[in-house]
């Protein structure tokens, strides 16, 4: 009965009730520890061309919009909630309410997708101005992608859902993409504080 | 749940320990980066057994007075035979082949890709092969 339990999304009087996390939720993990590594990769990089540069950081004089970035920063981790509203529906057999909050979910993060490209076209440098347009080109776009790929994953998430009403694999692919979709909310929050406060 | 968990988090805390010395002793900040994202590795899978040790009942596995037939029944969900990894390799390869062959391999590679992502998803849609 363990798994079945945990992955049915039929209505259950008195909420769901679950005996172990899926194999896929675990696995899911242990790659998210790969993309852990490989964004403290870029982090790594940023510091020690940081830590060798002469002069003022940003090289160059570089401004930032540090006030509208941190709105889309607040609007992407505000983004981590309504996901994980749209995980403890779905746990509850609330369909509906969970496409609803998958979808206000992706509003926003397309929202922080386009405050990137906004960005991205109206900064006055690009990534051969300096070593800091580099740095910091490859690490929001390598975030936007990751951000681009989740609201993919949504998007068939939606189209799973709108199937048939007891498909047993859909609660544990709901739960990765909530956890991918938080360690992708993280990550930005560590890249915002390297790239716009840390001066 | 509970042992996984501080297996997890010991590995995490030792790391943690050896980044404070680390970037005490050098004061060096690339290293220092990667070892606590190294302390990430133990304590991110520490921190989520720890909340699934919260939110469900100890395992069979768990209990000392556990028998055998507790841990009787289902394992758990697997997915049945399906065509579509082998559909998304041909894609990938022809993917990475038109590097070589040139683009118009890619497009070929690509809409192998994109219809492995729609078919997967419209598998258990039609309630056919999960």
């Amino acid at each position: 009965m363990t798994q079945a339990i945990a992955a049915s999304v039929e209505p259950v009087p008195g909420g769901i009730r679950f005996n172990k996390p899926t194999m896929l939720g675990v696995g899911t993990m242990v790659w998210l520890g790969s993309e852990l590594m490989f964004f403290s990769g870029l982090f790594a990089a940023y510091y020690s061309i940081r830590a060798n540069a002469t002069g003022p950081w940003p090289l160059g004089g570089i401004k930032l919009d540090v006030i509208q970035s941190g709105i889309f920063t607040v609007i992407l981790v505000l983004s981590s909630f309504s996901m994980q509203k749209a995980v403890f529906d779905l746990e509850h057999g609330r369909r509906k309410s969970a496409r609803l909050w998958i979808g206000i979910t992706m509003v926003m993060g397309f929202a922080f997708l386009g405050n990137q490209l906004y960005e991205w076209t109206h900064v006055a440098f690009s990534p051969s101005t300096n070593a800091f347009g580099s740095l910091f080109f490859l690490m929001t776009g390598l975030h936007g992608l990751h951000v681009f790929l989740g609201l993919v994953a949504m998007a068939f998430l939606l189209i799973r859902i709108a199937g048939r009403s007891r498909d047993p694999g859909l609660l544990p692919v709901m739960q990765s993409i909530s956890y991918y979709w938080h360690f992708v909310d993280i990550v930005w929050i560590a890249l915002y504080a390297t790239l716009f406060l840390v001066h | 749940m509970k042992s996984e968990r501080g297996i997890y988090l010991l590995i995490g805390a030792f790391f943690f320990l050896i980044m404070v010395i680390y970037f005490l002793w050098s004061g060096e900040a690339g290293g220092s980066i990667m070892l606590f994202a190294a302390a990430g590795l133990g304590i991110m899978p520490g921190l989520y057994f720890a909340w699934w040790a919260h939110r469900m009942p100890p395992r069979p596995e768990d209990r000392t007075d556990a028998t055998l037939s507790d841990g009787s029944g289902p394992v758990g969900t697997f997915p049945a035979n399906t065509i579509w990894p082998f559909v998304l390799g041909m894609g990938a390869a022809l993917t990475a082949l038109s590097l070589v062959f040139g683009v118009w391999l890619a497009v070929v590679g690509l809409a192998f890709i994109i219809s492995t992502a729609l078919n997967v998803s419209l598998e258990s849609r039609r309630g056919g092969m999960v």
